[in-house]
């Protein structure tokens, strides 16, 4: 019975038929008792005429035989009483149905999407370490003896005085307090054997060693590779320029001249490196010793000879050309980055795992916000092999476009920066979350051999004088006499650098990274000291 | 005589319209009168009853409304609507013409004449 109290006096089987009907109607609770309603007076006047109960049960079996297949029924009935749904009910109800499946779907999706986890395949970090290593004899690898020469490196004391100035290489000695002079002496007098260490790495033909990491299985990537040493590099190439001034200042001028170059030395072999950071610090190293040869010229008489030999000495460093910048290294940490963060195939459909990302972005990964963030953000970025293809071909542009110097670049009107630019942030933000700044880099390269060139140049320049008693007309004489190879080029001009005679002495400049010849006026800094290469100005070589 | 069933399929609308658009009924009472009228030839199944009349419900060729009945039971009488009369009289239109050409091909009919 269904409690209903119209049901009253039908026999059972002409309810349970009824109730069965309504149930299989499956539809609004107000249709089913319309139903009901209809079906239980159809039965009531199909037992008018009877007179007993058994005749009721009778007719009500016929009835029901009569209406055939329960199921079948109630389908029909259902179709029918949903096509006098109104046509608004109906969009209602279908745009309901389609919002729900569709966030079901997604769901779904991001489940399986967050599920994936990345497949890590290459180890890159012994990938890079053989592509650097030379055919060469171990004899002539410089590592061991960088190596010991940075064990061997002591700081200086944080108290002593000459701590705040030792890293200004460009100070003359006369600047220095007494205590600060001190302080130097200190400082080489405790280093030489550290010194000593450098001075037979920086003449062994090259430098290699194999990368490590710090065997945490979460590590073993080209991201935390161990690189050591670098900062006492950079100390021991500090402590050769002021060793050179010591040397100077003692008269020892082939002493002072031979610190510049082994710096130059050592850049080379850290330019020669695997990774940006190593690169910087070679360019950085070479920068000390292009500024100490240029200070020597200035406070020191040479005879022409010894110009000769210093300028010799120098050229022969780079004498293969001043090295760009290897971005092997570079597309193996792009291509590690991508094989670290993204799924291949599988669960997360090759796709970045939004998870790994946020764990090692030091989010929050339980806000829930930042969940769909990180979700969204990963699902609209581009996939694992386009994403590879992609950093291909931006590495590929790169390197072609830093072999372009900064002034063809202008003139052309493109740049580094925007080919990163140019990739859609939400589509490649890996990429541009893990290339460097190449444009930077680039512009170092061109600046650092500039300024090697300048003092080559002006080695030339002061030989020619010292030969022959007067300044040459131009740098192309020098370039005909066998003191250049060429007439250095200007980086941020269509030409070369820029040599002017200026009564006694002379000007060599250029033009600067306003391209802009300034007339050899000084760039300078946002405290009004000179620049060498600011935004302003000329990057005037000579006078220093 | 039991007719096909393919054969009735088109009938049944046609003919509740007709019994329609003679006065309100409900269902059981619909159902009656088609074997009344028909010289009990033709039969309305009780399992197409129902949905039958829903279905011209939803094409708005008939009306329902529930109204309390002599015993005090809910009932539902249908009506036909303005749409289902203008239905009604297109069909019986065609199905003269239907008729007649099936008469005239059983040679019930001569060409030219009426049926008696």
């Amino acid at each position: 019975m269904s409690g209903n109290e119209s049901n009253v006096g039908l026999p059972k089987v002409a309810l349970d038929f009824i109730e069965s009907v309504v149930k299989k109607v499956r539809y609004r609770k107000k249709i089913r008792q319309e139903v009901r309603e209809e079906l239980t007076d159809h039965f009531y006047m199909a037992f008018k005429d009877c007179k007993t109960e058994q005749e009721k049960v009778q007719t009500a079996e016929e009835i029901i035989s009569e209406f055939g297949d329960v199921r079948m029924l109630a389908g029909l009935i259902r179709r029918g009483k949903k096509r006098c749904r109104p046509l608004w009910r109906t969009v209602v109800v279908r745009t309901f149905q389609t919002i729900g499946i569709s966030i079901l779907c997604m769901i779904l999706y991001s489940v399986w999407f967050i599920s994936g986890k990345p497949n890590v395949e290459t180890d890159y970090v012994v990938a890079l370490s053989k592509h650097l290593m030379p055919e060469a004899d171990d004899d002539n690898n410089a590592w061991a003896n960088y190596k010991k020469a940075a064990e061997l490196y002591k700081s200086i004391a944080e108290d002593d005085d000459f701590n705040e100035v030792y890293y200004d290489v460009k100070l003359p000695l006369s600047s220095l307090s007494r205590e600060q002079r001190d302080g130097l002496n200190k400082w080489v007098e405790v280093n030489e054997q550290a010194w000593v260490e450098f001075s037979i790495a920086v003449e062994k033909e090259y430098l290699y060693r194999e990368y490590g990491h710090n065997q945490n299985p979460d590590d073993l990537w080209l991201m935390n590779i161990y690189i050591p040493n670098l900062s006492k590099v950079k100390r021991l190439t500090q402590l050769a320029a002021w060793k050179s001034k010591l040397a100077m200042e003692q008269g020892e001028s082939r002493e002072a001249f031979e610190y510049c170059v082994k710096s130059m030395k050592a850049s080379k072999h850290w330019m020669s490196q695997g990774t940006i950071i190593e690169y910087l610090v070679g360019l950085s190293v070479g920068g000390y010793g292009c500024n100490q040869a240029l200070r020597l010229v200035i406070d020191g008489r040479f005879d022409p000879a010894e110009l000769k030999a210093f300028r010799n000495e120098m050229s022969a460093v780079f004498s293969e050309g001043y090295p760009y910048c290897d971005l092997t290294g570079e597309e193996m940490f792009m291509f590690d980055a991508i094989q670290h963060y993204f799924t291949d195939g599988g669960p997360g459909g090759g796709h970045i795992a939004p998870r790994q990302l946020a764990k090692d972005l030091d989010e929050d990964y339980y806000d829930v916000k930042k969940i769909r963030d990180f979700l969204f953000g990963s699902i609209a970025h581009a996939g694992r092999n386009k994403t590879i293809a992609k950093a291909k071909e931006v590495y590929d542009k790169i390197e072609g476009l830093s072999r372009i110097s900064p002034y063809e670049r202008h003139a052309r009107d493109i740049s580094i920066d925007s080919i990163i630019k140019e990739l859609p942030q939400y589509r490649y933000y890996i990429i541009h979350i893990f290339i460097p700044a190449l444009e930077k880099v680039c512009n170092y390269h061109y600046q650092r051999g500039c300024e090697y060139q300048a003092v080559l140049t002006v080695l030339a320049i002061k030989q020619w004088e010292a030969e022959k008693g007067a300044l040459p007309e131009s740098l192309g004489v020098l370039v005909e006499a066998g003191l250049l190879d060429k007439v250095p080029d200007d980086p941020y001009s269509a030409g070369s650098l820029v040599y002017r005679v200026d009564g006694d002495g002379f000007m060599l400049y250029s033009v600067g990274m306003n391209f802009v010849d300034d007339g050899g006026e000084y760039g300078s800094n946002l405290k009004g000291g000179r620049r060498l290469w600011g935004g302003n100005g000329d990057a005037v070589f000579w006078p220093n | 005589m039991k007719f096909e069933r393919e054969l009735l399929k088109g009938v049944a609308p046609v003919v509740v319209l007709e019994i329609l658009s003679r006065g309100e009924m409900y269902g059981y009472e619909l159902s009656g009168e088609i074997e009344k009228r028909s010289g009990e030839i033709l039969t309305l199944g009780r399992g197409t009853l129902y949905p039958l009349l829903y279905n011209l419900e939803a094409k708005g060729l008939v009306a329902a409304e529930s109204r309390k009945s002599e015993s005090g039971r809910k009932r539902r009488y249908y009506s036909i609507t303005s749409k289902g009369l203008g239905q009604l009289a297109a069909k019986k239109e065609q199905w003269e013409q239907l008729q007649r050409g099936v008469n005239l091909v059983f040679g019930f009919l001569e060409p030219g004449l009426s049926p008696a």
